[in-house]
């Protein structure tokens, strides 16, 4: 088995709020191996966003609180960590690409300035020589033509997918060993996404770089992940392989989902949809929060549902002892 | 053959670019660029192309949001094009929008109440308050609204039932075509098969014909009776939807059935993607000859210098493009 | 409950009635609407709740401290504080309310006009806002003055006249961003008249900043009332506002310390209450806001 490179165990994250306390995320267990992806799969409000600012250190605190858990990465605690420990790892060992390549780069600043910025930043010994030739060189890595001219622009004379092209060497600068990417493409057309999926899978195979690949898009799950985490109202429902995700689902609500989203392949007859609606994080049921909208449902789902184990590799958090 | 509810010839919608206070050359944005088709009764018109190129302000067009700068819209028999002020309001009785962004398509200041009884009072439908509430409910429980709810504000409703509000309030004054514009993109993917089936079903009770607008390929293919693509202002390829997707002619729609990720991870690696170079042209200075040319994997000299015609394949198949089947060479 | 207001539930009721009902739970905003009810009708009621005149001096008295029969004592001239801060009062309110309501019916008009009618009819009302802008206050006030000789509702409608300036800009500028929401697109889509768009949609929306600055005028008009008193522009002796007694009780700051307290202890109230009361409204016809 190969080794972990991140290691998340039993993760809380919870919001002090007015109405009440928020469990963000609550329980959360993953590890991702190297050179491997792993996605995780929620709607919105299913915390994977949260769990993935708690672990970057990104959360403001309050009203955010991380209850408890760890995260091993390279023999260090991340969560005990302070935070200018956490600044030097955040972008230098771990990068991090964001949904809204706009809002994510200074319009005031030359491409150039801002991707040799990421490097100075965590190494002053680097000359500027050297980070401008890196900076030119990551550019070439994301597939950025005519690097020498586009590095003197500015991000308001890049399309998006220009932009998220550049956010994506703005991470290669450090040369990191893990990429958190958080909906990379959801804000880009199918024809410019199919170009940035292509650029991250080559990196990863060429760099041998894992992923964390957080989405709502089951497509983009199946092509890119080795192993799938889904999330339902900040608690992990079901974790496995790609294969045994898809192909034999065992938690009512992946079920669900799967069956829900329309294909491209082939005609759809009518298409399965989850009723009701998810859950208030502030007042969740006791017990599965997934049982109110269950077509399953059973009296025991009042209770915390224990982890089953399918396989080495693939556990869900239910009632049922087998899948339909 | 029966009449179209929607009949659409050679629309074009241009914006002028502001330049200064004293350069008066103009530029103009060619956003919609001639566009031709037709809705039947009961039919769903689905409308798919990227960001930019100009499905949603076609949409807004054919609502008459914008007066057009040619061409006609011909809806219910009633050419709409031209009309302005109570002509076109008593027009808008027969076609209604429902809008992408639940959240901002309805006045937070209105109660479920007010936001659906506003098309009833604009028309002059209203009727005493008693049997307004009633058309109100009977409404909420058509959208699968609880009557609970009327008297709520937006903010107390999640997206889902936000949007179900939406449709309430375009179904309010009986219109003949809805025209939805990305109305199931901002949701959750739950939700957004209970929208979807939610169009569905009343559109086989009460008749409806949609044009559906959206980016989403595989929502299309599951609620159209047609699909339409369109690049860089104009439709390229027309077809029924079972055409279109086990037969597409026209090389964008290729490229763009084969970059939609699907939800099946084996099928999903072993797939051939046609990856398209560079980006979509500025609609201000579109290509020359067909504008799809400069990032089509197939594009000849041809296609430079000549404007492709609509090529019928059958079936009211068409594709904008000068070659067919088997004529593709590697540029 | 009774049949009819079951019915009256289920009918919705408008955003002014659910307002309404909001802020009779705002104990803090109704207490200050109560205090400046009381504020107002003892300023109308002021001849009968005191015995001395306004103007009555009674030079051997001179400035005495705060007693029974005095109860905020008298100025150097004799006169009784408590009858001049109410007569004050009447002046001050006055001001307050009839500048704001002029800054408030101009302002709000013209920028919606501008704001929603848009194009070159915006950018002329707009220049034309800038005009006016430009020019100084006190010079504007003067040539007023000069013009249709001192009078005090003229000062009124002066101060009034400056106000609105920037009441229009903010309504504007409100009303250009709501123009382009989504729901006011919705509503032109299902053909709503005009002038429905802009009393169901937009108007509605522009009031939150309004009531805010609205809250911010009366206060500033109250203080420019005094500004003007003091160049010899606004309210002659022996008549008195809450501004000509503040800036008399400071040059007595050492000497009669009364002569500043109680003016500015009322004026203070007066605006501490005014600007609950706003928060409330905003509040109330907000309905995000909770209220519970």
């Amino acid at each position: 088995m190969i080794e972990p490179i991140l290691t998340v165990d039993n993760l809380k994250t919870y919001f002090y709020t007015r109405s009440g306390i928020i469990k963000a995320v609550d329980g959360l267990s993953f590890s991702v191996a190297k050179g491997k992806t792993l996605s995780i799969v929620g709607e919105s409000g299913s915390g994977k966003s949260v769990a993935m600012m708690s672990i970057m250190g990104l959360l403001p605190q309050p009203p955010a609180k991380i209850e408890g858990g760890s995260v091993q990465f390279q023999g260090q605690d991340l969560l005990k960590l302070t935070q200018t420990e956490l600044r030097t790892l955040r972008g230098r060992k771990i990068g991090m690409i964001f949904q809204d390549p706009m809002t994510s780069l200074n319009p005031y600043l030359k491409i150039s300035t801002q991707l040799m910025e990421a490097l100075t930043e965590h190494d002053r010994s680097v000359s500027k020589q050297t980070a401008y030739e890196r900076a030119l060189w990551t550019l070439e890595q994301v597939g950025i033509s005519d690097p020498i001219q586009r590095i003197n622009q500015y991000p308001h004379q890049f399309s998006g997918g220009m932009r998220q092209r550049v956010m994506i060497a703005m991470t290669l600068m450090t040369d990191p060993e893990v990429i958190i990417a958080d909906e990379p493409t959801t804000a880009l057309d199918v024809t410019i996404q199919a170009q940035i999926l292509d650029i991250l899978r080559n990196l990863q195979v060429k760099r041998g770089l894992s992923m964390i690949l957080i989405t709502h898009d089951l497509g983009i799950v199946a092509g890119m992940s080795d192993e799938v985490l889904v999330m339902y109202a900040g608690r992990p429902v079901e974790q496995g392989t790609v294969e045994e995700l898809f192909y034999h689902p065992h938690h009512p609500y992946t079920q669900a989902l799967l069956r829900s989203i329309p294909s491209v392949m082939h005609e759809n007859q009518e298409l399965y949809s989850i009723k009701g609606l998810p859950p208030d994080p502030a007042n969740l049921p006791p017990g599965c929060p997934f049982a109110p909208r269950c077509e399953r449902v059973m009296p025991i789902c009042s209770q915390i549902p224990p982890v089953r184990t399918l396989s080495p590799t693939h556990t869900s958090v239910c009632h049922l002892e087998t899948p339909s | 053959m029966t009449q179209p509810v929607m009949k659409v010839d050679q629309l074009r919608m241009h914006f002028p670019l502001q330049q200064g206070l004293l350069d008066r050359s103009r530029n103009w944005i060619r956003a919609v660029d001639g566009v031709s088709f037709s809705i039947a009764y009961g039919e769903t018109l689905g409308l798919v192309g990227e960001s930019g190129c100009g499905k949603s302000t076609l949409g807004r067009t054919l609502i008459r949001l914008y007066r057009p700068t040619s061409g006609q819209i011909e809806i219910c028999g009633q050419e709409v094009s031209a009309l302005e002020g109570e002509p076109l309001r008593k027009a808008r009785i027969n076609f209604q929008m429902i809008f992408q962004d639940p959240y901002a398509s309805l006045n937070p200041r209105m109660t479920v109440f007010d936001s659906i009884a506003e098309p009833l009072r604009t028309h002059g439908l209203e009727t005493d308050k008693q049997s307004l509430t009633l058309h109100i409910e009977s409404l909420m429980n058509k959208v699968g609204l609880s009557p609970r709810f009327i008297r709520k504000y937006p903010h107390e409703f999640s997206g889902g039932q936000r949007q179900r509000v939406a449709i309430a309030r375009a179904l309010a004054i009986n219109p003949k075509v809805i025209i939805c514009d990305e109305p199931i993109s901002a949701l959750d993917v739950s939700i957004q098969a209970q929208i979807l089936n939610l169009l569905v079903t009343l559109q086989k009770e009460l008749g409806l014909s949609y044009l559906f607008i959206a980016h989403d390929l595989a929502a299309v293919r599951y609620i159209s009776t047609r699909i339409a693509v369109m690049y860089l202002g104009r439709i390229v390829e027309i077809a029924s939807k079972e055409d279109l997707f086990s037969n597409p002619s026209h090389p964008y729609t290729q490229a763009l059935l084969s970059a939609v990720p699907i939800a099946d991870p084996i099928k999903e690696r072993a797939r051939k993607r046609i990856l398209l170079s560079g980006e979509l042209p500025s609609p201000s200075h579109p290509p020359s000859g067909c504008a799809f040319h400069t990032r089509c994997p197939y594009a000849q000299p041809r296609c430079v210098a000549e404007t492709p015609v609509a090529r019928d394949l059958g079936d009211g198949h068409l594709s904008v493009c000068h070659f067919g089947k088997g004529e593709f060479l590697p540029r | 409950m009774n049949n009819n207001e079951a019915l009256a539930n289920e009918m919705g009721r408008s955003l002014w009635q659910d307002a309404l009902q909001r802020i009779r739970k705002n104990k803090v905003a109704m207490a200050s609407f109560w205090y400046l009810l009381f504020q107002g009708t003892v300023a109308i009621l002021a001849p009968f709740l005191t015995r001395f005149g306004y103007e009555t001096t009674d030079l051997l008295l001179g400035a005495t401290a705060p007693d029974w029969v005095h109860l905020f004592g008298t100025d150097d001239l004799g006169r009784d504080m408590f009858t001049r801060v109410l007569y004050g009062a009447r002046v001050s309110l006055m001001v307050g309310i009839l500048a704001t309501l002029v800054s408030v019916g101009i302002g709000v008009t013209y920028g919606a006009v501008s704001g929603y009618t848009g194009g070159r009819v915006d950018a002329l009302m707009m220049r034309g806002l800038e005009i006016l802008y430009a020019m100084p206050f006190t010079f504007f006030v003067i040539i007023l003055m000069v013009l249709f000789g001192r009078n005090i509702y003229l000062m009124f409608i002066a101060l009034g006249a400056v106000q609105w300036l920037t009441m229009a800009r903010i309504v504007r500028g409100q009303v250009v961003s709501l123009k382009t929401m989504e729901y006011v697109t919705a509503a032109r889509a299902m053909g709503v008249r005009n002038h429905a768009i802009i009393f169901r949609h937009i108007l509605p929306n522009v009031i939150s900043p309004v009531i805010i600055y609205t809250t911010l005028t009366i206060p500033g008009v109250i203080l420019e009332e005094a500004f003007l008193s003091f160049l010899g522009l606004g309210v002659q002796e022996p008549m008195s506002s809450w501004g000509t007694l503040i800036a008399d009780g400071v040059t007595a700051l050492e000497t009669y310390p009364w002569m500043i307290v109680y003016p500015c202890i009322t004026l203070m109230l007066t605006l501490v209450a005014l600007n609950f009361l706003g928060d409330g409204l905003r509040e109330a016809l907000d309905p995000k806001s909770n209220w519970e």
